[in-house]
This record gives structure tokens, C-alpha cells and sequence, in this order.
């Protein structure tokens, strides 16, 4: 199936314009419903109507209604950002999971977050679907295109994921680790400054068999948190963030053929 | 066969660059001589077809907006919370924000400068935006926000040598920054615990004019009947008149001075016909509650001459703001400016009036603390 792909080769992920959803977060966040309007959204005039009650109801209130009109505003961006993914739902990048669980062992700086998907799906398919790395790799909250600088099926070759996070653009790089064919691969994601700084961490994706023609798809993260000046807590947000998104992008519902996941996401630690 | 939208022709006139290392690359070979990280000429997405921007820029456009936001909030936070305003606005808010820009930018200092006037323009244009601060105490913030923001560069930019000298650990900078975004909070508390309600103030202003005190008296007028152009400093520092309401004919009676951001309700306490009105503020809504409360004002009439007065203008005030050598100079300049135009509009009033006698030019007013 590889033996076909060119050595070099790109492509966008699945969002006609990668970087709109961030537009729209960008607009939403300054002006709630703006975002929707950009997506041509009717639920913009919602947020227009909330924006005016809040505007004239909590006045008022003071700092609190500051507060409160900043919670709606990032709803409203974060609400912007999902419409406007939800204008590629039907571009077949979800996968009929049943169960996901995240499991994060990550110790001191050194960041370890696995997650485990159990697709209603026979193993040949999902390696099918992963295997594409160009469209596979672009179902990632941050990740716009991904261009590789040789076979995709070999140890060594070097990728550039051209990355898009609140609407900054920049590239990070890596290199393909392991690729087993029918059964996974691994790829590091390090910044252009080396492996000191930008968070380096490498992707591990490994297919198994499941029970009743399923397939288990293992998702772990490891790499080194070099923005020390971080508080945990606040790190530990952002990660959970970043995992969770990539775990609803990757599990987003297809109406009609993909139903919601049977069980709601839990984290274990 | 049409490429697809994403792989864009590339203009060969343009030097190509690295994708990693930004530097030019040379389009005969396979990689970059510089960091050996290979390209592809048929892929536009494996390199750079144009110069990038640099880095630093964008860097320090980055701390710039952290360091407004920052600035913003704590600006924000502060003067909700607290009744009495002080060095902890004025001083530490700016200081502060200078120095996380010293410690996280190394430029050369015309550059910390220029950086230094590009955010304290930003912070003040959020604050008027956000109708946080008036224009004209935006445009003084300005000017009061560059000093102890260039001493925050400073501050910074020796802090940050420091740590790198004795290799401070992260976490402990991380500290140092805390303590320095909690700086204006604890001043913030410190000062509204020690202040106290200020002394008030009083703004004298006095003007001769030919002509009787009846005459005056007859054409005497609040700052909120004038009908002539004001100056840029009552355009920008008060809110525009709209009408009088009510009456001052008699002790006791109310006028609300309508402004287009507010109001104020007037009492009178004294009308001697030809001698003295004097007034209350007794309700005040015109967005500068935090920073001044009106008290009174007064006009009163002298006779000087057969046909001439002098008219003592008074208005007195307590201002919340501190310090007060550093606001007084300007309350007081708009304060006189208000008075000037009220006594010019009575003059401009006698000098229209057919039955008024005195028509000859007269001196400025007198401008008294």
C-alpha cells in the first residue's frame, strides 16, 4: 500500500483551510459569536443575544461580571473552533470507538500519557486508516500537514509537521522511529531549537486485535517538559487539554454511521 | 494536471530558505549546508520560499502582548478592588510590566525604549477602550506609565543578568515573577489600609469685568449653559454639557447639569441677588466618582469700579487619586480651563446683550489656588 507514495510528499489534514478553526477561536474570543458568524453559524445570533444580556445585566456586578463575560467568551470561541470542525465531520477521519481510556504516568518533567481506543472496527481497517500518515497525523488539535522527506515506511525518514496552535503557525520536526507494518509506528516531534526546548516528545501508535473482530489502538506520548517556569498544575491542564482534544477529534461522531462512544472518556493516573 | 490548492507555484526569483534553520539555502544541493536538514524542490512545504520573519520579532511582539495583558489585568483587578488609588496603579502596575519585558527581551536600548512606548500605548488605549480611564487621564497615564515603566526595563534586565550569572533555577525565577506580579497587589492593599479621605481642595478663578454686578449677575451661567466652543483641554478632560434642568432662583433650589456620560444634581445654599450664588453638588454620576467628588461651587460678585466687578469662581473638590503632587497640577489646569470658559461665556453673554453698557475689552482671568 506504502510502495505507491512518492518519497517526498504533503498534504493538508483534513480541514479545507488548517488554520480556520483558530479564526474563529481567535474572532469568538474577542467578540463571542463572531466566530460562528465567521463559520456562517446561525448560532451566532445566540451569542450576539448573549453578549447583550450580559453586557447590560452584570454592569453591575463589577469584577465578576468581568470575569463571567470572559468564561463566555472562551465558551463562545471554544463553541467557534468545534463549528468549524464540525464542517469536516463527514471527511471519515473518526473512528467507531466503543471505550477510551487515558492513562497518564507521567513523573517529575518527564511526560508519559497513554491513551487506549477500542474501535469497533477489524485491525486491517484501522491499520488502513493509520497507516496514512499524511491524513492520520493531521487529526491532532495542533497538526496542519505533515510533509515527509522519504518512504514513510522506513526508520530514519524525516517528517515536518507544520503545526497550527491559536492561529500561530510554525513547523516542528522529527523522524520516523519504527514502523511495523500492520501493526504501528513511532515518530518524534521535536522543536527547530533541538531537543532542550519546546517540549521534545516522540508519538508511539500500535494496533492489536480485540476482542470480537475490534481493534485496540494505543496512543502514548513520551517526551521531556522543558517549560519548567510552568506550574504543575497548570501544565497538567494544558496536557489533559491537548490529549483530550485529540481523543475527541479522533473519536468525533459521524452521524449516521458513527455513533458517540458507549462510555464516556475517563482518565486514570 | 492541476496541483492541488496547498502546493503553490514558487517564485524562483526569491531566495529559498532553510524550514529549520531559517538561513538561505542553496538550491543546488540537497540539504541545508548550514544544518544539513534536506529540502525538496518540488515540495514547497519542505522549505521556506521567502525570508521568514525573524525570530526576535516575533518574540518580542509575543512578550509585548503577555506584558499588556498582564499590565491590563492587574490595572483592572486593582481598581476594582480598591477605593483608594495610588502608587500601586500609577507606579507598580507599569513597573511591573517594564519589567517582564527587561527580563525577557535582550535589545539594544533604543529598542527597550521604543518597546517601551509601543506597550505603554497599547495598555493605555485598552484601558480608555475598556472605559477603564477617561481620554485625558489616558493620555496622562501615558506620560506617568513611561517612567516607571523604562525603571521596570532596567530592573528587569539587571535581574535577568543576575540569574544567569548564578544560574538561578527555573523554579526560582518562577517565584521572583510571581512575587513581582503580586508586587502592585500587596502595595494595592497597603495603601488602601494607610489612606485616609483627603483634605479637600479649592479652585479659585477671578475675572473683571466691565460691567455692574447686576449686570453679571443677570448673565451669569454654569459650565453646562455655555454655548461656545471649548478647548481641547474641557474637550478631552470633561464630559460634554447637554442641558440644565430645574431652577436657582432661590436657596434650595435643584438644577441637574446633564452631560452626555452622566450627571450632577446642584443645590443651592445661597442666591444674594448681585452678591453670591453658591451651590451643592448634592448627587454626582459623570464616570469620575473614583478619581474626584465635587463638593460645592460658588460664584461670587465684587464691585470694584462704577461699571466694573470681579467674579470669584469657586469650586471645591476632594480627589481620591494619590499621589497628589503628581495629580493635583492637572485637576487643577482642567479645574481653571472649566472656570475660564464659564467666565468667558459671561462675558461673551454681557457683551451680546444690547441693554449691557460695557463693551471694552478686559484682562484674563486670574487663575488662584
Amino acid at each position: 500500500m506504502t510502495d505507491s507514495i512518492p518519497l517526498t510528499q504533503s498534504r493538508n489534514g483534513p480541514a479545507r483551510d488548517p488554520g480556520a478553526k483558530w479564526t474563529g477561536f481567535l474572532l469568538s474570543l474577542a467578540f463571542p459569536g463572531a466566530g460562528q458568524l465567521y463559520a456562517r453559524d446561525p448560532s451566532c445570533l445566540l451569542w450576539f443575544a448573549g453578549v447583550a444580556i450580559i453586557v447590560s445585566g452584570l454592569g453591575s456586578i463589577g469584577w465578576l461580571g468581568a470575569v463571567i463575560f470572559f468564561l463566555f467568551q472562551l465558551a463562545s470561541a471554544e463553541h467557534a473552533k468545534r463549528t468549524l470542525e464540525r464542517a469536516d465531520v463527514n471527511s471519515g477521519h473518526g473512528f467507531p470507538v466503543r471505550h477510551v481510556v487515558i492513562h497518564d504516568g507521567s513523573v517529575g518533567n518527564r511526560i508519559d500519557i497513554h491513551s487506549r481506543f477500542h474501535i469497533a472496527a477489524p485491525l486491517p481497517e484501522v491499520w488502513k486508516r493509520i497507516s496514512n500518515v499524511h491524513e492520520f497525523l493531521c487529526v491532532d488539535p495542533f497538526h496542519t500537514r505533515i510533509t515527509t522527506l522519504g518512504p514513510m515506511n522506513e526508520a530514519g525518514t524525516k517528517l515536518i509537521l507544520h503545526h497550527c496552535v491559536f492561529g500561530l503557525r510554525f513547523p516542528r520536526f522529527g523522524r520516523m522511529l519504527y514502523w511495523h507494518e500492520g501493526r504501528g509506528y513511532a515518530f518524534s516531534d521535536i522543536s527547530r531549537h533541538g531537543n532542550r526546548r519546546g517540549f521534545p516528545h516522540v508519538f508511539f501508535f500500535d494496533i492489536e486485535p480485540g476482542r470480537n473482530d475490534s481493534t485496540i489502538l494505543h496512543i502514548r506520548v513520551r517526551g521531556r517538559w522543558t517549560a519548567t517556569w510552568m506550574p504543575r498544575p497548570l501544565r497538567r491542564l494544558w496536557l489533559h487539554y491537548v490529549v483530550r482534544e485529540h481523543d475527541r477529534l479522533l473519536t468525533r461522531v459521524q452521524h449516521p454511521t458513527n455513533p458517540r462512544p458507549h462510555h464516556p472518556i475517563g482518565v486514570t493516573s | 494536471m492541476k496541483p492541488p490548492p496547498d502546493i503553490k507555484p514558487v517564485a524562483s526569483a526569491e531566495p529559498w530558505h532553510c524550514i529549520r534553520c531559517r538561513r538561505p539555502l542553496d538550491r543546488s544541493t540537497k540539504a541545508c549546508t548550514s544544518c544539513h536538514w534536506p529540502f525538496d524542490p518540488n515540495e514547497p512545504s519542505s522549505y521556506l520560499p521567502r525570508a521568514p520573519m525573524p525570530t526576535k520579532t516575533l518574540y518580542a511582539t509575543v512578550i509585548v502582548v503577555i506584558a499588556v495583558i498582564i499590565g491590563f489585568m492587574i490595572y483592572a483587578v486593582l481598581w476594582q478592588q480598591y477605593v483608594y488609588l495610588g502608587l500601586a496603579l500609577f507606579a507598580a502596575v507599569p513597573a511591573v510590566v517594564g519589567i517582564f519585558l527587561g527580563f525577557f527581551l535582550e535589545m539594544r536600548w533604543f529598542v527597550f525604549l521604543t518597546l517601551g512606548c509601543v506597550t505603554v500605548s497599547s495598555l493605555v488605549l485598552m484601558l480608555i477602550f475598556t472605559s477603564i480611564e477617561g481620554l485625558f487621564c489616558g493620555l496622562l497615564l501615558g506620560l506617568i506609565f513611561l517612567g516607571p515603566v523604562i525603571a521596570g526595563i532596567i530592573i528587569g534586565a539587571v535581574v535577568c543578568v543576575i540569574v544567569r550569572k548564578r544560574s538561578i533555577k527555573n523554579s526560582n525565577v518562577t517565584l521572583i515573577l510571581i512575587l513581582v506580579v503580586c508586587m502592585p497587589f500587596c502595595l494595592g492593599f497597603v495603601e488602601d489600609r494607610i489612606y485616609t479621605v483627603m483634605e479637600p481642595v479649592t479652585v479659585l478663578t477671578t475675572a473683571d469685568i466691565d460691567a455692574t454686578p447686576e449686570q453679571v449677575w443677570e448673565h451669569i451661567v454654569f459650565y453646562e449653559e455655555t454655548t461656545q466652543s471649548r478647548t481641547w483641554l474641557l474637550k478631552i478632560g470633561l464630559p460634554a454639557p447637554v442641558a440644565v434642568r430645574g431652577e436657582r432662583n432661590a436657596a434650595g433650589d435643584l438644577a441637574k447639569c446633564v452631560y452626555n456620560k452622566g450627571y450632577i444634581v446642584k443645590k443651592m445654599t445661597r442666591v444674594d441677588y448681585g452678591r453670591v450664588l453658591a451651590f451643592d453638588v448634592v448627587e454626582q454620576s459623570i464616570h469620575f466618582e473614583r478619581d474626584i467628588s465635587l463638593i460645592d461651587g460658588s460664584f461670587r460678585l465684587e464691585p470694584i469700579g462704577p461699571a466694573r466687578t470681579r467674579v470669584y469662581l469657586t469650586t471645591r473638590y476632594i480627589s481620591h487619586i494619590r499621589p497628589t503632587w503628581l495629580w493635583g497640577p492637572s485637576e487643577r489646569a482642567v479645574i481653571h480651563a472649566l472656570h475660564t470658559h464659564v467666565l468667558e461665556a459671561i462675558r461673551l453673554n454681557i457683551k451680546g446683550d444690547p441693554a449691557s453698557a460695557a463693551d471694552t475689552p478686559t484682562p484674563p482671568p486670574k487663575q488662584e489656588r
